[in-house]
């Protein structure tokens, strides 16, 4: 049912029950609310609308005679009417009462009123005590904070400094280990570079002093510059029995003399008297004796022999 | 009298078992639904008695539905249509005879009023009715104070526009539920008023 014609089916029914209405009309109406439930419903809210119209002195003139006359007739109806009177005395005390809540308050009893006042001033109170013990304890929770803050500061340095700490000792002990090193490594490698033709005179004869400590002996056998792609070293005693063999050998060329390095473990030098052999290895494969050195061994403590 | 929706008010004098089970099957063949339809045929002759005039509306109402219920044997089998339509023939032939009967005899208005003088003040009614609205639910209460509050003029529609725009609804289905929830206060208040005044507040 759309609005309109609800609105013009209530406006028909108000007639009806007004007795307005022709007799062709009242069948219609009165059939239709037999078989009809809205229509029917309709006809209460036209009925209900008409008994608040009259209720409240809105009908007037002809409409009031015949409400009176007609609509009133049953005693139902008229329960109907007390009903709505008490229920727009009951809504217009609602409506009182919601529009004037100032007047109210002015009304009250003194001692209620200062009860209240006293009340409001402690709820007053206590919200300042709240909000002052709200800041203080903000401002305890940011002093927390900070202090938090340092103190994860001052770990950060510590550790960065005990870091530090710990690499420069690392350091030192690199630098240490280094140097002991250095330090074995030259009381382990005794060095001596041999000239060519050096008589075996122990006046001219090198000589090399290899203390318990000593366990290489590195030779730099010096030699005039030849044509050959390597020498050979052979390294014997005075009566000719050769202690150790170096092929292969690739000569260092200096400004005046080429040179070959032998590095020979300190524990082959049994005896006292060597002598190495250079000789030079051509393109064909000859060997060439190129160089004699005669070496002089000097122990200072005793070895172990084999 | 009773107007369960089940079980319909009362069998009449001079009517049988038989016919009224004829005319409740003749209504609806499913029992529980011939008894609504009684009921409703029942309220609604009622009404169309009492916009007539008639001050024993609930009498005439009554004799309608057993003249109907004793000719049922008779007209239900050729029958075409509502069954509704037909009570409204017999109700006017009972209207009728209700004019030849009292002449029409309109009662003057104050003795209306003189015959139902509730017995009750008007304090205590409105003591009910206090106590039915606050039973009813808090979304009820705002519509029924918001929807009859203001009563005049472009006021009235204006908030009514306003509560049915509030309350997502059509003004007119605004206008039934309204009507519906005051009908129902109006019951509980005519409930109010019949009880014993120490129980009226329950």
């Amino acid at each position: 049912m759309t609005e309109t014609s609800s609105h013009n089916d209530e406006m028909l029914l108000r007639r009806y029950l007004l007795g307005e209405v022709s007799e062709e009309e009242q069948r219609a109406i009165e059939q239709r609310l037999l078989t009809d439930q809205d229509y029917f419903d309709c006809l209460l809210r036209a009925e209900e609308g008409l008994i608040d119209e009259h209720v409240q002195g809105r009908i007037r003139g002809r409409e009031a005679q015949e409400f009176e006359s007609r609509f009133l007739r049953n005693p139902a109806r008229c329960d109907q009417v007390e009903f709505a009177k008490t229920f727009h005395r009951y809504l217009a005390n609602q409506l009182s009462q919601r529009e004037a809540p100032v007047s109210q308050a002015i009304v009250l009893p003194r001692w209620r009123l200062a009860l209240e006042i006293g009340l409001a001033c402690a709820l007053i109170a206590l919200g300042v005590f709240s909000l002052s013990l709200f800041r203080k304890v903000t401002g305890l929770r940011e002093q927390v904070r900070e202090a938090q803050s340092l103190a994860e500061h001052h770990a950060g340095e510590l550790a960065l400094q005990v870091k530090r700490e710990q690499e420069q000792v690392e350091d030192l002990r690199q630098e240490v280990a280094r140097l002991e090193s250095a330090s074995s490594g030259a009381a382990t490698v005794a060095s001596l570079v041999l000239v060519p033709g050096v008589a075996r005179n122990a006046d001219w004869a090198a000589t090399v002093n290899l203390s318990s400590q000593t366990k290489k002996l590195k030779l730099v056998l010096q030699f005039d510059e030849g044509n050959y792609r390597a020498y050979r070293a052979e390294l014997q005693t005075v009566e000719g029995t050769v202690v150790w063999t170096g092929d292969g050998l690739i000569p260092r060329k200096g400004r005046d003399m080429s040179s070959v390095d032998l590095t020979l473990p300190a524990e082959l030098f049994t005896r006292s008297d060597y002598l190495i052999m250079l000789s030079g290895v051509n393109a064909n494969g000859n060997v060439d004796k190129v160089a004699t050195y005669y070496l002089n061994i000097v122990r200072k403590i005793p070895v172990r022999r084999p | 009298m009773g107007t369960t929706g089940s079980a319909p008010h009362k069998k009449q004098e001079g009517l049988t078992t038989e016919s009224f089970a004829r005319l409740l099957e003749w209504l609806d063949r499913d029992r529980e639904r011939a008894g609504q339809k009684y009921e409703l045929i029942r309220l609604r002759l009622i009404k169309i008695f009492v916009c007539r005039g008639c001050s024993s509306a609930e009498e005439l109402a009554d004799e309608t539905l057993d003249r109907v219920a004793r000719k049922v044997e008779e007209i239900a089998e050729g029958y075409l249509g509502d069954p509704a339509l037909y009570f409204y023939g017999v109700a006017e032939k009972i209207y009728l005879e209700y004019g030849k009967r009292s002449r029409l005899s309109v009662p003057l208005l104050g003795d209306v009023a003189e015959r139902n003088q509730p017995a009750e003040t008007e304090d205590t009614r409105y003591a009910c009715l206090d106590q039915c609205i606050k039973n009813l639910s808090q979304p009820n209460r705002e519509l029924i104070l918001l929807y009859y509050g203001h009563n005049h003029g472009k006021d009235k529609i204006d908030k009514r526009k306003e509560l049915a725009e509030k309350w997502g609804i059509r003004a007119n289905a605004l206008r039934i539920r309204a009507h519906r929830i005051r009908e129902s206060l109006k019951k509980c208040v005519s409930d109010c008023l019949q009880r014993p005044y120490s129980k009226r507040s329950e």
